[in-house]
């Protein structure tokens, strides 16, 4: 498995965890509007900033990153400027870079901490279609229109997953509220659980083909930690739905193991994205 | 969202099976051919792949028994990429490196080699 961890992938890890928080940040923000929004839109505008950041930063380290794989070294400015400027991966990346511009910029708007998130909830939408420019989900249009899907639902789920963990921390954490929020969320993420899991198994079967690949091939390794991290989200949401469902505040340690799931499951699939598949 | 319209979306993400998916852009053929022995200069060097390499990020070199061999300017046809054999190529053999990259900007490196045997 040492190769699938390729330079490419870190910039990747990072884009995949920020654009995954601020899909959640929106759709955390969109269920917090009926009770306490002000806590919630206030602590979700600030990690949708923070992710917008994080996923800037990551899309320009991943120019200079792939320009330093096409110069197989430091890559001049000339390699940098053909890379980012004249190839078809220099195009895509474009997309990506205007996306996550548009996210940051959308995420700074001062209406957020009054509810309107129309702004950000467009940007997460144009996010979350550049997303499979760059990788696996660019050779075709349905590709590209699962990866997107994939995508969207996952970071409904688990990227509100992580903003309300993030959201739990510190001292002034509104719990209470909180459980009136995941009693909300929990039929949501099951639903967007669901999608991940059809969209996800598509993605699957199309690039690993047999299960003999699954288990020998670096990419269904990937995979099958993937899904391992995966099931640690669903355990610890299971727990996490039957607190709330019975009137029970939120346990913060709970809501953050659920969130370190997410996490790895993220930090897998960019490494997957770099991965060769077996299938073809 | 209803049950009606999950199971719609699951529908239409299930229909995306059929679609037919490549791997990373891997090469098919070459001339001169790998292990071949050529009787005089080739006069070019090309490289077909499983799709159309991207130019900007597309280099091919040839090295011989005097160290590399001049090549004229990439060019790329329908899955394939050329140049031209400038240099003299003494008898001798000679290794193609090359790198490319498909649609999924994947770089591919490779290198194959063939031999040059003037006919006397």
């Amino acid at each position: 498995m040492g190769d699938s961890l390729t330079l490419e992938s870190l910039p990747k890890i990072v884009a995949y965890l920020a654009t995954l928080t601020y899909i959640g940040a929106v759709t955390a923000a969109a269920l917090g509007r009926s009770s306490h929004g002000a806590f919630l839109f206030a602590r979700c505008a600030r990690v949708a900033r923070l992710a917008a950041l994080a996923g800037l930063a990551a899309v320009l380290a991943r120019a200079w990153v792939h320009a330093s794989i096409v110069a197989d070294g430091v890559p001049d400015r000339e390699t940098l400027t053909r890379v980012v400027l004249e190839s078809r991966w220099g195009g895509r990346w474009q997309w990506q870079l205007a996306a996550t511009a548009a996210a940051l910029a959308l995420a700074s708007l001062r209406g957020l901490t009054r509810g309107v998130w129309i702004g950000p909830a467009l940007a997460a939408l144009g996010w979350t279609i550049a997303t499979p420019l760059l990788g696996h989900g660019a050779t075709s249009t349905w590709q590209h229109a699962t990866h997107a899907a994939h995508v969207l639902v996952t970071g409904a789920w688990l990227g509100t997953v992580a903003v309300l963990a993030l959201a739990s921390r510190g001292p002034h954490a509104d719990l209470p509220a909180l459980g009136g929020v995941i009693a909300r969320f929990s039929p949501l993420a099951l639903t967007c659980a669901a999608l991940a899991a059809v969209s996800g198994g598509v993605l699957a079967v199309t690039y690993v083909g047999s299960v003999a690949d699954l288990v020998g091939s670096p990419y269904g390794r990937w995979l099958l930690l993937k899904l391992l991290a995966v099931g640690v989200v669903g355990a610890c949401g299971f727990v996490n739905w039957r607190r709330t469902s019975g009137g029970e505040a939120p346990a913060a340690g709970w809501l953050q193991a659920e969130a370190l799931g997410a996490v790895l499951t993220a930090v897998a699939t960019a490494i997957l994205t770099e991965t060769e598949h077996p299938a073809g | 969202m209803t049950r009606r319209m999950a199971m719609g979306v699951a529908a239409a993400l299930l229909m995306s099976f059929s679609v037919t998916v490549l791997a990373h852009m891997k090469l098919t053929k070459s001339l001169p051919a790998a292990d071949a022995v050529v009787a005089g200069k080739p006069a070019k060097v090309q490289i077909w792949f499983t799709e159309t390499p991207d130019k900007a990020v597309s280099k091919v070199t040839l090295t011989g028994p005097s160290g590399e061999v001049k090549l004229g300017a990439l060019a790329i046809d329908e899955k394939s990429m050329s140049a031209t054999v400038d240099g003299a190529t003494p008898d001798g053999s000679y290794k193609v490196s090359w790198q490319a990259a498909g649609d999924d900007g994947h770089q591919q490196k490779g290198e194959y080699s063939f031999s040059v045997r003037q006919t006397r």
